[in-house]
């Protein structure tokens, strides 16, 4: 505690220096720095305005909805509060909290999706039919709640209560697996059912959403997401957190069945292997590519 | 007090360690007692596929707490976990009326294990916080609990969501384990 406040007195010292020096602000020099990539350029900004003393910059990079014009009022209050008078920093500064506040809003959206699932939403419980309708063309669900619904990989006569703390958005990811990768999906949950090394299909879907709800609210997902939206032109959105979905589950049904597992009781064990690997590659490498 | 006997001290605290398995149906709040016993979120659970195990500090005892998978396909595993059990926590869903029968057919296949018996009982019945919810008294009805014999068994309402009736519960077992550690 006392040193980082120590810190912090040496690093604005430092950083008044630096804007004298250079007559430019931290933010102007990081946007104006060539030799750190896209996602380097948003983590020090993101920073540095999380840090500042100035509240337009602050409540600019902590924006969880996008609105083109907002954002210009707020880099125009920016401008105005920090005194800048060289302004081609501003594109690329546009361009970069652009990107910060399309990530911030993607944890709102997937924070307001994990609120519980609920039997009475027609919406949910129509997507929960279709996930049968996905996976099972060829079998009629017999009722509502029914024993068919462990075929899937789920644990009783009702899914809903599997949903638990990932509520809605569990379903939604697991249905875009199986609606828009249909072949895919049926490919998957086939392999699951390998009387060797078999898994709970739709039990391993919830706990993969668990795990990347994770990575992206602890703000871990930046790499891919930053990296992904220049390269492809995508803005982050929800396709690209339930494509990372598909990637994370493709993943582990191969290391499952190349680790060799005794019986399913194995799985937070190898689990905890999985996820070091996987947290590395989604920091290092593009996954989606 | 210096250092080196600050250490030690805290290194000798736990005086002793208790065994404690958790069991129910897949539902039944198991993995959410279990990040309540730890001071943990519980807010984000998920099913449990296989078991997580996790030690906890408690009145004096190191509680190490395996919390096994409730779902019908895992149940058959159960019994590799029972050896060494000093305690075994039952948790039951009280809201979920429709699997009473179930739930007890579990229970009693478990009383009646070898590698089990003598072992304490410690029935939770959990969400008691939903209005849903069965009394305890009914529910110790419905699962016929009178007829447990020969072992030291107790039924303690509780919400693993809030916490109520959990301290309760741990300070009965730590109790009862005192005074069967001291018989020893």
């Amino acid at each position: 505690m006392l040193f980082g406040i120590i810190h912090l007195f040496f690093w604005r010292i430092f950083k008044s220096l630096l804007r004298i020096w250079t007559r430019k602000c931290e933010i102007q020099r990081i946007c104006e720095n060539n030799r750190s990539d896209i996602y380097q350029e948003c983590v020090s900004l993101e920073a540095s305005m999380c840090f500042s003393k100035s509240a337009p910059i602050r409540s600019l990079v902590s924006m969880s909805r996008f609105n083109n014009k907002s954002v210009d009022e707020h880099i125009a209050a920016m401008i105005v509060c920090k005194g800048i008078k060289d302004l081609s920093f501003q594109e690329r500064f546009r361009d970069r909290i652009s990107l910060i506040i399309h990530y911030n809003s993607l944890i709102r959206e997937v924070t307001e999706l994990k609120k519980s699932y609920s039997t009475e939403n027609t919406t949910h419980e129509a997507t929960l039919l279709s996930l049968w309708d996905c996976l099972k063309p060829n079998e009629k669900l017999k009722e509502r709640r029914s024993k068919q619904w462990s075929d899937l990989g789920f644990q009783g006569l009702d899914p809903a209560t599997d949903f638990r703390g990932m509520g809605y958005l569990a379903l939604t990811q697991l249905y875009y697996l199986a609606n828009t990768r249909t072949e895919l999906a049926r490919n998957l949950l086939l392999k699951s059912q390998h009387p060797e090394y078999g898994y709970p299909f739709a039990l391993v879907g919830i706990h993969t959403t668990s795990f990347l709800s994770n990575l992206l609210t602890t703000r871990s997902l930046r790499y891919q997401l930053f990296i992904l939206s220049e390269r492809y032109q995508h803005t982050i959105s929800m396709e690209r957190f339930n494509e990372l979905f598909v990637y994370v589950f493709v993943e582990f049904d191969k290391f499952w069945r190349e680790s060799g597992p005794n019986n399913v009781m194995q799985f937070n064990e190898r689990w905890r292997v999985f996820d070091s690997v996987i947290t590395q590659n989604l920091n290092t490498i593009n996954v989606l590519n | 007090m210096g250092l080196l006997a600050l250490l030690r001290k805290l290194h000798s605290s736990p005086t002793h360690e208790m065994r404690i398995l958790l069991l129910g149906l897949d539902n039944a709040g198991k993995t959410t007692l279990l990040k309540q016993l730890a001071s943990e979120d519980v807010s984000f659970v998920t099913p449990t596929i296989g078991f997580n195990v996790k030690s906890v500090q408690s009145k004096g005892f190191k509680l190490n707490v395996w919390d096994i998978g409730g779902q019908r396909e895992i149940r058959p595993y159960w019994r590799n976990y029972f050896e060494n059990t000093d305690v075994l926590i039952y948790v039951i869903d009280s809201t979920d009326e429709k699997r009473f029968l179930e739930t007890s057919q579990e229970l009693y296949n478990l009383l009646e294990e070898d590698k089990l018996a003598n072992v304490p009982l410690f029935i939770f019945a959990n969400k008691q916080d939903l209005v849903a919810a069965t009394n305890v008294g009914d529910i110790a009805e419905r699962l016929k609990l009178c007829n447990i014999r020969e072992r030291q068994w107790q039924i303690q309402p509780c919400s693993a969501l809030t916490g109520a009736g959990i301290q309760e519960g741990m300070e009965w077992l730590c109790k009862n384990m005192a005074i069967k550690k001291k018989k020893k």
